[in-house]
């Protein structure tokens, strides 16, 4: 039973910005059918009283205090910058998220 | 028209949420200052650019600041609560996801005052939020121009429940917003820079019908009156076409306050999916109780509450909503009443608000720094309630204590301001005076009250304004009666 369809990968490639090619498309199904596989032998764990985990470390309430520091330079901020005018990062023209035109 | 027609059949639900700019000197998770209007890109660290390595960690002014409204406004503050990432790719938004907060807010819960016909009413809010800013895009043609100044800027979004019914309603939820959030200083509350931005879900319904109708949600209404005509353009293009048969689709829709109009920016069927999931960069965000606390002993009394407490003193409605309209209006004023005592409070009202406001106006300030003080002022306006000084010689005696340090009643002293209230004084002037002007005092005993007035202004002349008025009027009467 396939439980990811074609177009819920297509869907996923387009939300992350990723240009899949058909055959790309029919193995990330097949990448995703199996890590849901794994998920469903994990959930056979009982986890009766056992609080979630979202973080590895205890840290908790760990926060910095509302100081400034030294902005990084403008050289550096453009420094991986493909293109830059008036010091600002020029990009395609902006349109609404998820429009499509 | 129609639309005005159809309000009688149709209602609107709104609720609204409204992003706060926290009045933070640093970012929310990295150390690059906040300031509006700098050179482009120059307000940036590796965590705003999202460079690889960057770790974000929170800024503890950005969760006191949001406690604190949570709890001005009667929310419940989570003692426990996380960060989620929420996904989607924007040049502005260099991470390619949003920190904010998802499933465990750090408010739930409670309420913005709003006045209904002088009558306060509660809007309900389901939750506060921390997340952060996005940065700013110039669009320039085929180009957008990204400046990243405002990235990384820590925000509380503000959630009402959709109990609002009117575009007057949600406007005057969001000035009493910004007003609550000003006398709280967890934001500057500058409309003109952006500190307060609000996404308006809009639906209407048959009257009387419990179900909602499918909502739109409006975006990018930045002021009180984008926020009012969006909304009301919103509800007429709704009954305008649930009248002509049609159905509202969900979607989501730009204001374009040039056009005065709003235009469809994507349907439900291209609705994102944020994809949230808990940020594993930032641990959990743990309050204790005596933190809450602590915060909660330091609230300032709300402007509505102080409105409400300065009418039990006897101010007017309108008075007392402007001096509790500002923080410092208002601490201004309760400093003078201390000085002069809350009998006087009416008094108090009338110059502060009055005669005092005009003269910082004349000089460019504000109540903030105001040269002339609270307790010099009280003692000028003790020289009016105990008759020593008329109001006209007050006047001009508040302009002078603007600009020298001395106190109302050495100036008295010295200048000779003081009013005439030895009788006998004044019964000479008033008796030349009606020798003087035979003609008026027959007008008058003929009948003409009005000039009484006419005879007050002419010894009030004759004595430069320092006759008591009160005294004169006795005078007058006895002569002119008799």
């Amino acid at each position: 039973m396939s439980r990811v369809t074609e177009e819920e990968i297509r869907s996923l490639g387009e939300l992350s910005r990723l240009a899949l090619s058909d055959s790309e498309v029919e193995t990330l199904k097949r990448d995703l059918e199996s890590i849901l596989e794994h998920m469903d032998a994990l959930a056979e764990v009982d986890t009766t009283g056992v609080q979630p985990m979202t973080h590895v470390l205890g840290t908790i309430g760990h926060l910095r205090s509302d100081e400034v520091c030294e902005s990084l330079a403008v050289e550096e901020v453009f420094a991986a910058s493909p293109e830059r005018t008036e010091d600002c990062f020029d990009v395609p023209a902006i349109l609404p998220p998820g429009s499509n035109k | 028209m129609s639309a005005m027609l159809s309000n009688e059949k149709w209602e609107a639900v709104i609720g609204l949420e409204v992003h706060v700019q926290l009045a933070t000197k640093s970012k929310a998770f990295s150390a690059s200052a906040v300031q509006y209007g700098a050179a482009p890109n120059s307000l940036t660290d590796p965590t705003v650019l999202a460079l690889p390595g960057s770790l974000p960690v929170f800024n503890e002014e950005g969760l006191r600041l949001a406690m604190r409204l949570g709890l001005a406004l009667g929310c419940t503050i989570a003692k426990h609560s996380r960060f989620a990432r929420k996904h989607y790719f924007y040049p502005d938004q260099p991470a390619g996801y949003q920190i904010s907060q998802y499933d465990e807010p750090i408010c739930a819960g409670g309420s913005v005052p709003i006045l209904e016909d002088g009558v306060r009413k509660e809007i309900a809010l389901t939750r506060i939020h921390l997340e952060n800013d996005a940065g700013k895009n110039n669009h320039a043609g085929a180009r957008s121009l990204v400046d990243l100044n405002r990235a990384g800027v820590a925000l509380c979004e503000v959630v009402s429940e959709p109990v609002l019914r009117s575009a007057t309603e949600a406007a005057d939820y969001m000035r009493s917003l910004r007003q609550i959030v000003r006398f709280l200083g967890v934001s500057e509350g500058d409309m003109e820079k952006g500190h307060l931005r609000c996404d308006a879900n809009v639906s209407i319904r048959p009257r009387g019908r419990e179900a909602f109708g499918t909502r739109t949600e409006l975006k990018n209404i930045n002021s009180f009156k984008f926020v009012q005509q969006a909304i009301e353009h919103e509800i007429a293009r709704q009954i305008r076409a649930l009248e002509a048969g049609e159905t509202i689709v969900q979607e989501t829709r730009l204001w374009d306050a040039d056009a005065g109009r709003s235009r469809s920016m994507r349907g439900k069927e291209e609705a994102l999916d944020y994809r949230y999931f808990p940020d594993p960069d930032l641990p959990p965000l743990e309050v204790s109780d005596a933190t809450i606390e602590q915060i909660r002993s330091e609230l300032p009394e709300l402007p509505l509450d102080a409105r409400a407490r300065l009418i039990a003193l006897g101010l007017a409605a309108a008075d007392a909503e402007q001096l509790s309209s500002e923080r410092r209006l208002l601490a201004y004023y309760d400093a003078t009443l201390a000085s002069l005592g809350k009998s006087n409070a009416k008094l108090a009202a009338n110059w502060v608000s009055g005669a005092l406001l005009a003269e910082l106006g004349r000089l460019g300030k504000s109540i903030g720094d105001s040269p002339l003080e609270p307790a010099r002022l009280a003692g000028l306006l003790k020289l009016i309630a105990d008759d020593t000084i008329s109001g006209k010689i007050a006047k001009g005696i508040l302009a002078r204590m603007m600009e020298s340090p001395d106190e109302a009643k050495d100036i008295v002293e010295r200048e000779g301001l003081g009013q005439i209230t030895d009788s006998s004084a004044l019964e000479a002037i008033v008796d030349e005076l009606l020798d003087n002007n035979p003609k008026q005092v027959q007008g008058y005993r003929e009948g003409n009250q009005k000039l009484l007035g006419f005879f007050v202004g002419q010894v009030m002349k004759a004595t430069g304004g320092k006759a008591n008025p009160k005294m004169v009027n006795q005078l007058l009467r006895a002569r002119l009666d008799t």
